[in-house]
This record gives C-alpha cells, sequence and structure tokens, in this order.
C-alpha cells in the first residue's frame, strides 16, 4: 500500500469531516428519555412508549411528513447531545427559559405548569415567600435552613435552587424517581419539583405519606410552560416542528392527550 | 409475598421478560465488544512488536492512557465522538447518504470494545512472548514465511497462555457493560431492573435480581472458561 | 482554540473534587485490605462454617457489577429505612449521605478482590515455614501473624497494588449515587455547560495525572517491602 495515497486519504478525511456538517434532510432525529416520568412520558412495561410526549411526538410525525428516528437518551444527555448535533429534536418536558434560550431554541409551548415543593407530611412547615435581590418572589429561604434540598439534574428546579438558594445544601439527581426514592428513605427533606409529575407520584402508594408544602411563586427561571427543544439556529425543523404542533393544537389532538394522561391520572 | 411475586410475571403487568430481554441486550453488547475488543487488542500488540518507532509509540499511548482512567469517563467520551466522528467522516467521503447515523448500540459496543482492547493487547502480547523463540526460528530455518508461521505455529501455542487472561477479560467485559446503563438508552439488564424498582418503588428486590442474574452469567461463564482452558492444556498436564 | 480554554476553566472544581476521590480510594484501601485478610484467613483455615460464607461473599462480589452492588446497598438500604428508629438515631448522619455508602460498598468489593489474591498467597507461603513455626512451638495465631501473613502480603504485593488503581478508577462510579468526587464534579459541570466533551478531558487529564503519581507511589511502595529480594548493589568505599 504506497504511503501517498494512505496520506493523502487521510488529509481528505480531515478536511472533509471539519468542512461538512451532518445534515438530516428528511429525517428528523428525535431524542427521548425512558426514564419513568409520568404524565409525559414512559417506557411501560410493555416496552412501548407512552405518556403526553409519546402521543404528540407521533402525531407531530404524521403531520411532518417526516421520518421521526427516535432514540432514547439519558435525560441529561439530551440537551448536551442536541448542542452536538447528534440529534434535531430533544424532547423531554423542558421548560421553556430564557437562559436555555440562549443556547437552543423552543418549540410553541404545549403545556403550562408550576413548580412546588414536597415534603413528608409529618414536617409541618409554613413556606412565604419573600423578595429575591433580582426583584422575583421566591420561596423563603429561611425555610431551608438546615435542610437538604433535592431535584433532578439539569432540570429549571435544579437552575431554580442553583441561583436563589447558594448556600442550602443541594443533591442532584439523575432522575426524577430516584429523588422521589431518597425523600421516602429520608436522606432529603424535601423535593422541588414540576407540578404534573408530583401529582402522579402523589396518587402513589409511596406517595401517601407526602404533600406539597408550597407552591413556587411564578418565576422566569422555572420556564414559561414545556415545549420542544431545537437547536439554536435550525430555522427549519423548527419551523416544521411549530407547524405540525399547530395543527395539533387546532383539532384538539392535543387536548384529548392531556385529558387522558392528565385527568385520567389524577 | 404474593404481591411481590407476581411482579415476576411474564408479559404486560409482570417484569420477567424484560429482564430476560435485559440479559440478551447485556449479553449482545458484551459479545459484540468483546469480539471488537480482541480486534483492537490485536492490532494493537502487533503494533507494540513494530520495527517502527512511531507505531510502538502510538500503541504505548493508547495501553497506558486508556488503563488508566476510568471506564465511565472513556465511555461518556467515546459514546459522543464516535458517532459524530464516524458519521461525519463516512458522509464526507460520500460513502453514505444524509440519512446515515451510527446508532446508539454500536456506539457504546466501540466505545466499550476501546476500553478493553487497552488490555486485550496486554494480554495478547504476554501469551505472544510466551511462546519459545525457538518455535519461530524452527519455522524460519524451514523456509516458512512470517504469516504461516504465525498461523501454524505461534497462535496454537499462544492460545494456551492467552485463556486466563482473555477469559478475565471476559468477566469483566459482562459486568463493565453494566456501565452503559447510565446513558439511559439500552435496556440492559441493569437498565431494566432500575425501571422495574424505579417504577414499583422495590429496589431490593429489583436490584437483588439484577444482581443474581449477574452471578448467573458469571456463574456460567466461568464454567465455560474452565472447560476451555482444559481443553487447551491437553498434552501439558 | 475555545476549547482549550474551557478544559483549563473546568479544572480548578475538578481540583476541588480530589480530596473526595482520595478519601474513598484510602478508606477503599485500607478496609479493603483488613476485611480481605480476614476473609482470606478465613477461607484457608476456616471450618465449613466459616470457609463457606467466605467463598459465597467472594463470588458474590467479584461475580457481579460494582454498579449493581452500589445500587443495592444505597437505594436498597433506603427503602427499608423509612419509618424505622434508625432516622432518630447517632448513625443517621452517617446513613443520611451517599458517602458512607460508596466507602462501605467499595470496601466490600476490594475486600473481595483482595481476598481472592490473598488466599492464593497464605497458599503460596512455603510450608516449611509453617512448621518451623510448629516446632519452635507457637500457637496456630502467632504463626499467621508472625510468619503466614507477613510473607503473604509481600507475595501478592504487586497484584494488590495494581488493584489500589483499579479501585481508583472505581471511585468514578460513587458519582451515580450523588457524590461529588471528581466524575461527579465533571457531570455537574457537563450539566451547567452543555459542552459533553470539555469536562471529561478536564476531568481524564485529573485522573490520568493522579494515576501516574499512585503508579509511582505504588512501585516504590512495593520495592521498600520486599527490599530483601532486590538485587545487591555494590557497596560504597
Amino acid at each position: 500500500m504506497s504511503n501517498i495515497v494512505v496520506k493523502t486519504a487521510l488529509a481528505l478525511a480531515v478536511a472533509s469531516s471539519v468542512a461538512l456538517p451532518a445534515f438530516a434532510e428528511d429525517v428528523i432525529r428525535i431524542g427521548m428519555t425512558p426514564e419513568p416520568y409520568l404524565p409525559f412520558g414512559q417506557v411501560n412495561a410493555a416496552g412501548e412508549w407512552e405518556g403526553i410526549e409519546a402521543d404528540i411526538t407521533h402525531a407531530l410525525c404524521e403531520r411532518m411528513k417526516v421520518k421521526c428516528e427516535i432514540s432514547a437518551m439519558a435525560f441529561d444527555g439530551l440537551l448536551p447531545a442536541l448542542k452536538e448535533n447528534k440529534l434535531d429534536v430533544a424532547v423531554g418536558a423542558f421548560s421553556i427559559t430564557d437562559e436555555r434560550r440562549e443556547t437552543v431554541d423552543f418549540s410553541a409551548s404545549y403545556y403550562t405548569e408550576g413548580t412546588s415543593l414536597v415534603g413528608p407530611k409529618s414536617e409541618q412547615v409554613t413556606i412565604g415567600t419573600v423578595d429575591a435581590p433580582d426583584g422575583t418572589k421566591i420561596l423563603d429561604p429561611k425555610a431551608f435552613e438546615g435542610k437538604i434540598l433535592g431535584v433532578q439534574a439539569s432540570t429549571v428546579q435544579h437552575q431554580y435552587v442553583t441561583k436563589y438558594y447558594p448556600e442550602i445544601e443541594v443533591k442532584a439527581y439523575d432522575t426524577a424517581d430516584n429523588s422521589m426514592a431518597d425523600l421516602a428513605a429520608g436522606r432529603i427533606d424535601f423535593v422541588l419539583s414540576p407540578d404534573l409529575y408530583l401529582h402522579t407520584f402523589l396518587a402513589t402508594p409511596q406517595g401517601a405519606e407526602f404533600d406539597i408544602k408550597a407552591a413556587a411563586p411564578e418565576n422566569k427561571v422555572l420556564g414559561e410552560g414545556v415545549g420542544y427543544v431545537v437547536k439554536k439556529g435550525d430555522a427549519a425543523t423548527l419551523k416544521k416542528v411549530d407547524d405540525a404542533l399547530a395543527s395539533i393544537k387546532a383539532d384538539g389532538t392535543l387536548d384529548k392527550s392531556i385529558a387522558h394522561w392528565v385527568d385520567g391520572k389524577k | 409475598m404474593d404481591g411481590t411475586l407476581s411482579l415476576l410475571s411474564w408479559g404486560d403487568t409482570g417484569w420477567s421478560d424484560d429482564l430476560f430481554w435485559g440479559i440478551v441486550t447485556t449479553l449482545k453488547v458484551s459479545i459484540s465488544a468483546y469480539l471488537i475488543a480482541l480486534v483492537f487488542g490485536a492490532v494493537c500488540a502487533v503494533g507494540k512488536q513494530s520495527s517502527w518507532r512511531a507505531v510502538r509509540f502510538i500503541a504505548g499511548v493508547y495501553t497506558t492512557v486508556v488503563r488508566a482512567l476510568p471506564e465511565l469517563l472513556v465511555i461518556l467520551l467515546l459514546y459522543f465522538s464516535i458517532a459524530s466522528g464516524i458519521e461525519r467522516l463516512v458522509k464526507g467521503f460520500g460513502l453514505a447518504d444524509d440519512t446515515f447515523q451510527v446508532s446508539p448500540f454500536w456506539a457504546a459496543v466501540v466505545a466499550l470494545a476501546f476500553v478493553s482492547g487497552a488490555f486485550m493487547a496486554e494480554v495478547l502480547r504476554a501469551a505472544y512472548l510466551a511462546v519459545p523463540l525457538g518455535q519461530i526460528e524452527a519455522g524460519l530455518a524451514l523456509g516458512m514465511h512470517r504469516g504461516l508461521i504465525l498461523v501454524r505455529i505461534v497462535a496454537p501455542q499462544m492460545i494456551r497462555h492467552a485463556i486466563p487472561g482473555m477469559g478475565n477479560l471476559w468477566l469483566e467485559m459482562t459486568k463493565e457493560s453494566a456501565i452503559i446503563s447510565v446513558l439511559g438508552a439500552f435496556n440492559d439488564l441493569l437498565y431494566v431492573g432500575y425501571r422495574a424498582a424505579a417504577g414499583t418503588r422495590q429496589y431490593i428486590f429489583f436490584y437483588g435480581i439484577t444482581a443474581v442474574l449477574f452471578l448467573m452469567i458469571t456463574a456460567v461463564s466461568v464454567w465455560a472458561i474452565s472447560r476451555i482452558e482444559r481443553r487447551f492444556s491437553r498434552g501439558y498436564r | 482554540m475555545d476549547a482549550l480554554a474551557h478544559v483549563v476553566s473546568f479544572l480548578p472544581p475538578l481540583l476541588a473534587a480530589m480530596p473526595l476521590t482520595l478519601f474513598l480510594t484510602v478508606t477503599g484501601v485500607v478496609f479493603g485490605l483488613l476485611m480481605g485478610t480476614l476473609i482470606a484467613v478465613a477461607m484457608v483455615y476456616g471450618r465449613r462454617t466459616s470457609a463457606w460464607p467466605a467463598k459465597a461473599f467472594t463470588f458474590a462480589f467479584r461475580g457481579t457489577p460494582l454498579l449493581v452492588q452500589l445500587y443495592l446497598i444505597y437505594y436498597g438500604l433506603g427503602q427499608v429505612l423509612p419509618g424505622t428508629f434508625i432516622r432518630h438515631s447517632f448513625l443517621w448522619p452517617y446513613l443520611r449521605d451517599g458517602l458512607w455508602y460508596a466507602v462501605f460498598a467499595l470496601s466490600l468489593n476490594q475486600a473481595a478482590y483482595n481476598a481472592e489474591v490473598i488466599r492464593g498467597a497464605i497458599l503460596a507461603v512455603p510450608k516449611g515455614q509453617t512448621e518451623a513455626g510448629i516446632a519452635v512451638g507457637m500457637r496456630p495465631f502467632t504463626i499467621l501473624r508472625r510468619i503466614t501473613l507477613p510473607q503473604a502480603l509481600r507475595l501478592c504485593l504487586p497484584v494488590l497494588t495494581s488493584d489500589v488503581i483499579i479501585l481508583l478508577k472505581s471511585t468514578s462510579l460513587a458519582s451515580t449515587i450523588t457524590i461529588m468526587e471528581m466524575m461527579g464534579t465533571a457531570r455537574m459541570m457537563q450539566r451547567q455547560s452543555l459542552l459533553i466533551f470539555e469536562p471529561l478531558i478536564a476531568a481524564g487529564l485529573l485522573y490520568f495525572a493522579v494515576v501516574v503519581v499512585l503508579t509511582r507511589v505504588m512501585a516504590e511502595v512495593e520495592r521498600r517491602m520486599t527490599l530483601y529480594r532486590q538485587p545487591a548493589r555494590p557497596q560504597q568505599g
């Protein structure tokens, strides 16, 4: 094998890998997380995706008339993978926030939910709201002194506690279920979590010993609704997703799905 | 306990079939990664014996660096970079159209293989060096060319020395494949165990069963390896 | 290069997390060695009631992935904790944080591997040594303490030192149960910055450095403990 041939081939490979970005034209690569996170999504015992996001994503693919490749990925791997161009769309009940808008683009919101604090029923606490340095209202940090807060890593709740309660001990869990497991075990005192997930959890037998202590006041850090995430600047995909989303909203498919998963589960 | 046992039923309400497919996935990943690791290891072992200093250096860097880093770290790094790297190369060459995508399965398999390949190289190298030099010299004296010597003389004798090390690497591989559960993208045995445990909140039960199933894989492997060892030690005991 | 700047910026938090990694390693080594020796002695000299559980222990802990052991211990114990008195006892601070679970799991795992190695070494100590001890009138425990174990440990020192390196790398798995050692810190930085590679590369550099230093340290420890086996050096003057 000639040395020159090998060297030229290598040079071409390096040059082309730098020059050509990876495009997906008629295929949309979607990343979803199979971790149980009802009512948005999970993979059930039969191995099927189910939940609001499963329904909407399937409908979306139909309306967009493209081939959708859905790959499963851990929740906190979704946004980095999107950024590194391994995915076109990320689905994971992502809340729309300004901070995230700096690195990714969002579709229109398809659900709005709040954030609440959950803790054991045996602990009676009243948590008020105070003013934060930036003028917004936040939950009173005095209630958390000496306690341990749990959140799911990479979520807006995580950003919320890092921003407003830097002195409080916080444990970040890779999945929402694990944070609840430790709450049940008593290793953490409270968990800050999105409302819908909490409602599902509290309805289970293990959730019977917990209740919601406080609802976090609305805050931009906590997001303005849940939407699909698209790579920054990928206007083509974003438009496709938004158009399909609009059509799903218009004909009631979205509402039906929400009613089934949210109200059926409450 | 009845309620607990029902969790293990086959089919939609129980987790037994998921656990079964979890074992299958783990074995699929382990076997594929092991075979690819053999390739990586063989290439690297040959590289270490090379007369070109540059090749020896690269092979040395590979084994030193990969063996010094935690497997979790290497797998996370490679899982994301392999796919984009290969995709870019392949598309850049025009070998595949724009829809080509390295599947997560192969990205994880190659990542695992990359880690084990470094250890495999050392095992193969030690086995190769254990074959007495006189054997190779005799082959050369008879006029055999290097390739024939390798196949007819060195390889059969190498295998006997390599089996313990390779057997250990297989056992390591079956356990290391559990790390891919962190990627959250595959239904390998540990990930299924996690989903079952988290879904039913029966952590002790399902993680315990997962441990027992891994133990079974190990036990069967140990038995198989000792059989293979005995077969290849014929004539030496 | 932008990426390089990022990698460098990630180094300080990782350096701050290094003591925790080292703490996990050291406690794992110490407890693993102590427990491993006890278990090895039980396997070699014990009656069936103590030898059998010891063998089962090493089989179980070497046959299952460390990750499974970590999850089983951490979440399994967490499942039984609620409602018990433990939460109000002095033990609670230890059971609350993931750190001690990691120490426990790593120590048990290490103990199992050490036990097998030490067992082989005990059996490799020349029988004449033990017989001499009996002839002199030493009691069995004294023979063990003064003759067998010191020699056994020296025999298997190379394997034990490479096990220390493996333990150091395994501490990275503690990041899966909320412990912010080097790997956990790297993953947290991944989430905050949405950069996949740079935090991992920074962590990789540090792990590599630690392993290189640790390997040198272990080699020196080995040399000192086997001075009697080193080739004689010419005397000065």
